[in-house]
């Protein structure tokens, strides 16, 4: 198996890790002088403290980058090949998600949990989310699409309990983001010592399954004929990578990007062999790591911690994503159109859109009507009605609108992109704004609401000029502007979380925002959106025939009239428009044009013009019923309407995707 | 700085049998006030005033607690997004807040008057600014008198505690609050707890820049170069802080560690008031001298 590494990806892993450590090499170098190293590195004279720096610091913390970025490698490299998903990772499966929601309720409820082991309290978390996930695409023969699927909604519902979480619970948040954003720091050797059996002892399982596990290259046919249990094997593979996972996230947090990064730059270089990848993702993770993290503590210098590791690999491996994509071949979206676009076998029912208009009138009704005030429930009427609905006709129009436009948003995305895992929000436009807001807070410690418009406006416009500009070049392949998308949104995701991390206040308010509050809505906030969704809800319907032909293929689509380019460049446009006008009323949390279309689906709207209404309708509909539970369920405190949408959502599109099974 | 606390002192001897006239002449009804932060929340209470309102109380009373609040007083929901319908209930005639809300204030305002007033500042003088706010708060809910009550007493415990502390030879000290196993925040000259510092005559440790609020988050590995400093850890301490675990790391290698020279104080609210600053100040010679004569022994 060695003699035949391919010798590129051989250079290329070397030379990373050598960079890597000559980095650290030099930089320690500084520190200490190189005839105290060996004394330092043994046992430390106490009262030298750069002795002490280099033996409880220094050391571990440079044998902890290299043992994450070598586990995430590994693990990585399991999870894409035996899930043949090229998008397979720690991340985008949701086992990170999985640990860190464990630890954010250890934090609060059970804190003395930590002293036992804040390690088991993540593992915990990383099983429970990874047999779900397993469970739901085991139930439908693990079909790739599924479990990405799966993974990153299950991710997203972790996430918004997270944001919950925190949101009720703020002076937590400090602690809980230093974690989330994954700091290397260390002050002894215990995250070694942790970390280095428990490598060893997956790398063993790895070695022992990997010949079966080369097999799966074959199609399942062919592999079951050779006499492997594909479930047994396939269930330890994914059991082996969900540990290195867990012990890596739990011990130094979320390290995004290596792990998706890795398994890429050795298949790129020329290793497609999955024994060649066992062998040198690792060595490129473990090299990666160590180089990020000496560039983070020479550009952070004695701040470094304000500059999470985790959070500048998302940085820096975002880019690098980017740069690789059109390397790539389209293997996502190709297996996916038939699953999601081949029409559901139920017929419309009777009196569909009926119903669905009397659904969003008795949740429009409720939201209004119905309250809760210190003393109790009560109907609003007279005199109260007229009180109270200053503060919720503003609320219910805006989240009605929202939920409308996003409902069409994620139509468009979804057929335009023949992939049912395109949604708002994975296309980086809510960051966008998000990061617009950033910069207000940044400018200025009590920004106007002028300000915050401006620069969220800013923000979206940036990203999706970006977006725009990225798919005009790649001659706008639909899989590559949804991955670009993703890239982007962890690139800009990075900056944020390094922004929380510092524990500034404000990062409450931004938190509040990024929860998707209609909080701030008032009458001039609904009669702008209006102004701006009236035009975009009218036109998108015009657009239902080349709706109806693009998830044919593009050779149908040609054969049938369709001006490829323009066309999808005003889908996409449009689909920008609808996003980015309810991100900022909303915020990003963007849930409803994910369960709308599906929804809409589910129901029998086959066609797009049909699926178009129906999904605006749903979306509507879910947004003003979560906004008014939001303000129900725990009054006088409130819960964001996009966070109850997405906790809503969730569990219905999982069950869904089981039953279909 | 002597003569300037002597001054002070003075002006307090002055001030305090005065007070009984002012407070006769100041029998004018307060007015119905909601509080969205809270250390204008131990403000207000501290000046006598129960508010019909006050955002996030659980946690108040968790985290800040320098003050009881009464059961009658309402929760109205959030600090940052605290709760329209439920405020507007309350028909309060003025809202207290800080800077920090402006985003929400055009909806405030449409409840009732809205007034921000703000203790942590760029100019980085969170307890002189508390005492100006206090005075400012007062004012508006006409109780001048109990502010000057307040604010001499508050000025007398900060005068007794440094002449209790004088002469003493104490090292220069690290105001860290544990975040997790390996990050601290340390509280530096602009904070609250520095602003006392300065008052009584210590010395704060932390010679680096911190945040508005006047802290800055680090490694514990940033703590080596402070070797003769003593640390305070402020509660809570959580339970993987090295403090609370048998640990052998880089914390137990640490100079003041070593040395013994650590101490647990308990909870003062990190963004507070002259209150939060006064109890602060009252306590801590006694935790610093015990520390002395432990250490003598």
């Amino acid at each position: 198996m060695q003699a035949s590494l391919p010798s590129r990806s051989v250079a290329l892993a070397g030379a990373i890790a050598a960079v890597g450590l000559a980095w650290a090499v030099m930089r320690l170098s500084g520190q200490l002088p190189l005839n105290l190293w060996a004394q330092a590195a043994l046992s430390p004279a106490l009262q030298d403290a750069r002795q002490l720096l280099f033996h409880y610091a220094s050391l571990p913390r440079l044998a902890t980058a290299l043992l994450c970025g070598a586990a995430l490698g590994l693990a990585s490299t399991i999870l894409q090949h035996v899930l043949r998903n090229p998008l397979a990772s720690p991340t985008t499966l949701g086992i990170e998600a999985g640990a860190q929601l464990a630890l954010v309720i250890a934090t609060i409820w059970a804190p003395s949990l930590f002293g036992v082991g804040r390690e088991l309290v993540a593992v915990a978390g990383a099983l429970t989310v990874t047999a779900l996930i397993f469970a739901v695409s085991s139930a439908r023969g693990f079909s790739p699409l599924t479990l990405t699927l799966t993974g990153l909604v299950t991710s997203l519902f972790c996430g918004s309990l997270v944001v919950t979480l925190k949101l009720l619970n703020q002076e937590y948040i400090s602690s809980l983001f230093i974690w989330g954003a994954g700091s290397l720091a260390q002050q002894d050797w215990s995250t070694v010592v942790y970390l280095l059996p428990r490598l060893l002892f997956c790398i063993l399982l790895t070695a022992l399954l990997a010949q079966p596990l080369a097999v799966l290259t074959l199609s399942d046919q062919s592999a079951s004929a050779l006499g492997v249990s594909l479930r047994l094997l396939r269930a330890l593979a994914l059991f082996v990578a969900v540990l290195l996972t867990a012990f890596v996230t739990s011990s130094v947090g979320v390290i995004g990007f290596i792990g998706l990064a890795t398994p890429q730059i050795a298949r790129l270089t020329g290793a497609r062999r999955f024994q060649d990848r066992l062998v040198l993702a690792p060595v490129i993770g473990a090299g990666l790591l160590v180089l990020v993290d000496q560039a983070v503590l020479t550009v952070g210098g004695s701040f470094a911690d304000f500059l999470p590791t985790g959070a500048v690999t998302a940085l820096l491996g975002a880019p690098l994503l980017l740069w690789l994509l059109p390397q790539l071949k389209p293997a996502v979206g190709s297996d996916l159109a038939p699953d999601f676009i081949v029409p559901a076998t139920t017929g419309r029912p009777a009196f569909l859109f009926p119903l669905l208009i009397a659904g969003l009138l008795a949740a429009t009704a409720s939201g209004i009507l119905l309250g809760r005030s210190a003393q109790g429930w009560f109907v609003a009427h007279g005199e109260i009605l007229s009180a109270v609905s200053e503060w919720r006709i503003p609320r219910v129009s805006v989240a009605l609108l929202a939920g409308a436009m996003l409902g069409m948003a994620g139509v468009l995305l979804q057929r335009l992109t023949r992939n049912p895992i395109a949604s708002p929000e994975v296309l980086g436009i809510g960051t966008g704004v998000a990061i617009g807001l950033l910069a207000s807070m940044v400018i200025s410690t009590a920004p106007s609401r002028g300000m915050q418009l401006a620069t969220s406006f800013a923000g979206a416009f940036l990203v999706l000029a970006f977006l725009l500009w990225r798919s005009v070049r790649s001659r706008i392949a639909p899989d590559q502007l949804l991955l670009t998308g993703i890239a982007l949104s962890a690139f800009l995701d990075a900056i944020i979380v390094s922004f929380l991390a510092l524990g500034d206040p404000r990062a409450a308010q931004l938190l509040a925002w990024l929860a998707g509050s209609t909080y701030r809505a008032d009458g001039t906030m609904a009669w702008m959106l209006l102004a701006i969704a009236a035009p975009l809800l009218l036109v998108t319907p015009l657009f239902a025939r080349p709706l109806d032909i693009l998830p044919l293929g593009e050779e149908t689509s040609r054969e049938l009239g369709v001006d490829l380019g323009s066309t999808r460049l005003a889908i996409m446009v449009l689909a920008a428009l609808l996003t980015a006008g309810s991100v900022l009323a909303i915020g990003p949390l963007t849930f409803a044009g994910l369960v709308g279309p599906h929804l809409a689906r589910a129901l029998g709207l086959r066609r797009a013009f049909e699926q178009l209404i129906g999904a605006a309708l749903i979306g509507a509909t879910l947004m003003v019923a979560a906004d008014w539970l939001g303000r129900m369920v725990i009054f006088p405190f409130q819960l964001p309407a996009g966070l109850v949408a997405a906790l809503i959502g969730v569990p219905y599109l999982i069950w869904h995707l089981m039953r279909r099974g | 700085m002597r003569t300037g606390l002597n001054r002070r002192e003075c002006l307090a001897a002055l001030l305090l049998p005065m007070v009984p006239a002012v407070a006769q002449e100041d029998q004018r009804a307060h007015p119905r006030v909601v509080v969205l932060d809270w250390g204008l929340t131990s403000t207000i209470l501290s000046l006598g005033i129960t508010p019909a309102g006050v955002a996030e109380i659980d946690l108040y009373r968790r985290w800040a607690d320098d003050f009881p609040i009464p059961p009658n007083v309402q929760d109205v929901g959030l600090r940052t997004e605290p709760n329209l319908e439920a405020l507007a209930a309350l028909k309060p005639d003025l809202i207290v807040t800080t800077p920090f809300s402006e985003s929400v204030r055009p909806l405030l305002e449409r409840i009732a008057p809205t007034r921000s007033y703000a203790t942590y500042t760029p100019d980085g003088q969170p307890l002189n600014r508390s005492m100006q706010v206090m005075r400012e708060i007062a004012r508006d809910l006409h109780a001048e008198a109990q502010a000057e009550t307040v604010l001499a007493r508050a000025e007398d415990t900060v005068a007794q505690a440094r002449r209790s502390l004088a002469g003493r030879k104490i090292r220069p000290l690290l105001l860290a609050g544990f975040m997790d196993g390996r990050h601290v925040r340390i509280y530096g000259a602009n904070s609250l707890f520095g602003d006392v510092l300065d008052r009584l005559g210590l010395r704060n440790a932390w010679d680096r820049p911190t945040n508005v609020w006047g802290f800055t988050l680090v490694g514990i590995n940033e703590l080596t170069a402070y070797r003769s400093a003593q640390l305070l850890a402020i509660e809570p301490i959580p339970a993987d802080a090295p403090l609370a675990t048998s640990s052998q790391g880089l914390w137990r290698s640490l100079p003041f560690v070593r040395a013994g020279r650590v101490r647990t104080i308990p909870r003062y609210w990190a963004f507070g008031d002259v209150s939060t600053a006064e109890r602060f100040a009252r306590n801590l010679p006694g935790e610093l001298l015990s520390e002395e004569s432990v250490h003598a022994g």
